[in-house]
């Protein structure tokens, strides 16, 4: 979609980018960019597709020189294949719940429905075209690599379950778009669909060993037949569930694009309310209220689910684990929970963004902002941490090392002022980043939750003592979150005409 | 002491220059206009009074600094496109505004009644039409008694009642010692309501006084006429209208 001349399908693939992508972000403070917002969806597109190329070829090294099983590596290339297009053509499957506009303007011109859904359909491809062309080319060198064609196969089953998950979210979406609550659900429940496939790649060590020889009913199954194309049953189910699979999600393809035609934003059900106004008096607490509401109906509350899956995976992928490798896991899956976390004031800033200017004509300062966000990583910290330290016991593994995970809380929470420092950065720009920034702010927030944990690991290392590495680790935290949230609270402060601090405000009738 | 001095005020977004310079004071129980064509500078002059856009120049509530902060007590704000949370429901919203602001409930219930939004305080504020938003934005605005009003384009959404209803909350704020600022581009609706106006165009304020000085000024028979002159439109129009 760069250049070229501007077709009415390529008019019509920037405008579903512009409503899945951009349109829930405008801020009410300057002017969006929308010229901007749908060139760093397209660069993510080519950036993504490039990214996942270099990956599946590298990956195939790896593989072949771990041997791994076939439906090992067929497992993890469908994960690779179905993460890639869902993460280009979710956020474009959210235009469903836009507005009209497309409608409105479309049933002004001499088009019958046909050649619009045949538009729409291709219109949707195309914002997969570079992703496709990069996941075939690439898994079918990483298979003349392997010398196998798992991989091929595994690509290619990955992007047809993918699409077909896609085509049955926009479904969903749009049978459930009369009822804001059902969509704020659907919402919640889609955003779980990269799970999916994610999960074939949180451990791939564990993965690639599934040896499918030993279960041969599996050949008959989509997926697993790819095994057993050596021998005639497999190759002829292979071929049978992958050309089934692509005929379903191919003639699906144009009536599910056509529903971003006929999008329209949930109606209005007016109800009464029961019970009086609950005012809470203390602003801290009242922001924390609308935080936790709007997040429970954000496609954050699908995040809560993670740590179980985490879990579930870490208990699955550990059995009969040595020691030594149980314990480095535990350490891994317990900072990639932490990890985790820093999504919630991420997603929290980014819900807020719509309503930002709102929220700037209150009397609240970005400190008071941050401090509700703090409170909920907190409590989320715990309560995901301790399922996951639960789990690190039931194993058998020792206090020393469920301790510093427990400790680390500060590394997470330094994300939240960072994340406000970023938040402010991107309200002066109209809403919206450059795909470049967005990418330096992801990394900058990731190093700087790195740094206590890698100060523990570095005096653990220096001095073997437990206790002087956790300390080390939760001063780094505390220094960090002090010095960001400072940061936060003088960022972009211009010299004032008067003094504001002498301002003792009633904020009643003058 | 103005309740609202702005001074030398620049606007730039990139490389354009939205607000270019300008500067008015709104008085104690003063309702003060900013009239213009689209792309005046009428929006960025009221998003740099509530601090939501950078600027340069001066913006100065009651001589106690820029609107920050807790200064931000005195001042109620509804601006063009209201940028509510939409996650929210009416009620939820209207509480967190109301908890932070420290207002108790009767005052939102009589506010909530009066723009006729007791129907509405269940609904996601995502599903509501704009004029529905425009009287939450409203509603939110005008809780906490403030000394400074700022409504930009508050009239375009509403229907007839709740118009009627917000002009009459107008003339009361006045009346009781208050300042408005307020921007539109309804000549009839300046006229009524205004104290003072001035007049923006391509960022700058081209013409400012009260109705009848402006007319006086611009030796025109009307505002919309005067207004067309400050603009330097008035010649465009007529060719414009014989054309067609």
């Amino acid at each position: 979609m760069r250049g070229g001349r501007l077709t009415l399908e390529r008019a019509l693939a920037r405008e579903i980018l512009y409503q899945g992508y951009t349109a829930s972000r405008q801020s009410g403070f300057g002017p969006t960019n929308p010229v901007r917002s749908v060139s760093r969806a397209n660069t993510m597109k080519y950036a993504l597709g490039s990214m996942w190329l270099i990956v599946i070829v590298g990956y195939s090294f790896a593989l072949r020189f771990e041997r791994a099983a076939p439906l090992g590596m067929m497992l993890i290339y469908f994960g690779w294949g179905g993460l890639l297009i869902v993460s280009n053509l979710l956020p474009a499957s959210y235009a469903v719940q836009g507005s009209s506009y497309m409608r409105d303007a479309l049933y002004l011109l001499p088009i019958d429905e046909g050649e619009l859904e045949r538009m729409f359909a291709r219109a949707f491809m195309s914002l997969i075209d570079y992703p496709l062309v990069a996941l075939l080319a690439g898994s079918a060198l990483a298979s003349a690599i392997v010398g196998a064609p798992y991989p091929f196969l595994g690509v290619v089953f990955g992007i047809e379950v993918a699409i077909i998950a896609i085509e049955a979210t926009i479904f969903a979406f749009s049978s459930a778009s009369k009822s804001q609550a059902k969509s704020y659900a659907m919402r919640a429940l889609s955003a779980l669909l990269p799970l999916i496939f994610l999960i074939f790649l949180i451990s791939p060590a564990y993965f690639a060993g599934i040896d499918a020889s030993r279960y041969a009913p599996l050949e008959f199954l989509p997926l697993a037949s790819g095994a057993f194309i050596c021998s005639p049953i497999g190759a002829a189910s292979t071929a049978i569930w992958a050309a089934l699979l692509g005929y379903y999600a191919y003639t699906r393809l144009p009536s599910a694009a056509l529903r971003i035609l006929h999008a329209s934003s949930p109606t209005a059900i007016a109800k009464r309310v029961r019970g009086g106004w609950r005012i809470i008096r203390s602003r801290t607490l009242a922001i924390l209220r609308a935080d936790i509401q709007m997040s429970a109906r954000s496609v954050m509350a699908s995040m809560l689910v993670v740590p179980f899956v985490l879990f579930v995976v870490f208990m699955v992928t550990t059995y009969n684990a040595p020691p030594g490798v149980l314990e480095a896991m535990s350490a891994y899956y317990g900072i990639e929970i932490a990890y985790f976390t820093i999504f919630i004031p991420y997603s929290l800033y980014a819900i807020e963004v719509r309503g930002a200017a709102a929220m700037r004509t209150l009397p609240v300062t970005r400190v008071s902002m941050a401090l509700p966000k703090v409170l909920l990583l907190l409590v989320v910290y715990y309560a995901f941490e301790g399922t996951f330290s639960a789990a690190m016991a039931l194993r058998g593994v020792g206090p020393a090392y469920i301790a510093p995970l427990l400790a680390g809380v500060l590394a997470p929470a330094s994300s939240i002022p960072a994340a406000g420092i970023m938040f402010e950065r991107t309200l002066r720009e109209g809403g919206s980043l450059s795909t470049l920034q967005a990418v330096l702010n992801f990394t900058l927030i990731s190093l700087l939750v790195g740094v206590p944990y890698g100060i523990y690991y570095a005096v653990l290392h220096a001095t073997g003592s437990e206790l002087l590495g956790i300390a080390s680790m939760v001063s780094a935290g505390a220094a960090e979150f002090s010095a960001l949230m400072y940061s936060l609270s003088r960022y972009g402060r211009a010299p004032a005409a008067g003094s504001a601090a002498r301002a003792p405000v009633s904020g009643k009738r003058f | 002491m103005p309740v609202l001095r702005v001074s030398n005020l620049r606007v730039r977004y990139g490389n354009k220059v939205a607000v270019d310079g300008i500067s008015f004071q709104v008085q104690p129980g003063e309702v003060y206009g900013l009239l213009g064509p689209n792309g005046a500078g009428k929006t960025s002059t009221i998003k740099a009074v509530v601090n939501l856009v950078d600027y340069e120049g001066e913006v100065d509530l009651m001589g106690m600094g820029r609107p920050r902060g807790e200064l931000l007590n005195h001042v109620g704000a509804v601006l063009e496109t209201p940028a509510l949370l939409e996650a929210l429901t009416v009620k939820e919203f209207l509480e967190l505004v109301a908890s932070v602001r420290g207002v108790d409930g009767r005052r939102i219930e009589a506010l909530v009644q009066a723009f006729g939004l007791s129907e509405h305080l269940g609904s996601y504020i995502a599903t509501l039409s704009q004029g529905n938003k425009q009287r939450v934005a409203i509603v939110s605005a005008l809780m906490h008694r403030p000394r400074l009003l700022v409504l930009d384009e508050p009239f375009n959404a509403l229907d007839v009642k709740s118009a009627r209803i917000l002009k009459e909350v107008i003339q009361n704020h006045r009346r009781e010692g208050g300042a408005v600022l307020f921007s539109t581009h309804v000549m009839e609706i300046a006229e009524r309501i205004c104290d003072r106006i001035g007049i923006l165009n391509e960022g700058r304020l081209v013409m400012e006084g009260t109705t009848r000085s402006i007319i006086e000024q611009a030796r025109a028979g009307s505002l919309e006429e005067a207004f067309l002159r400050a603009i330097h439109a008035e010649e465009e129009v007529r060719e414009i209208a014989e054309a067609l």
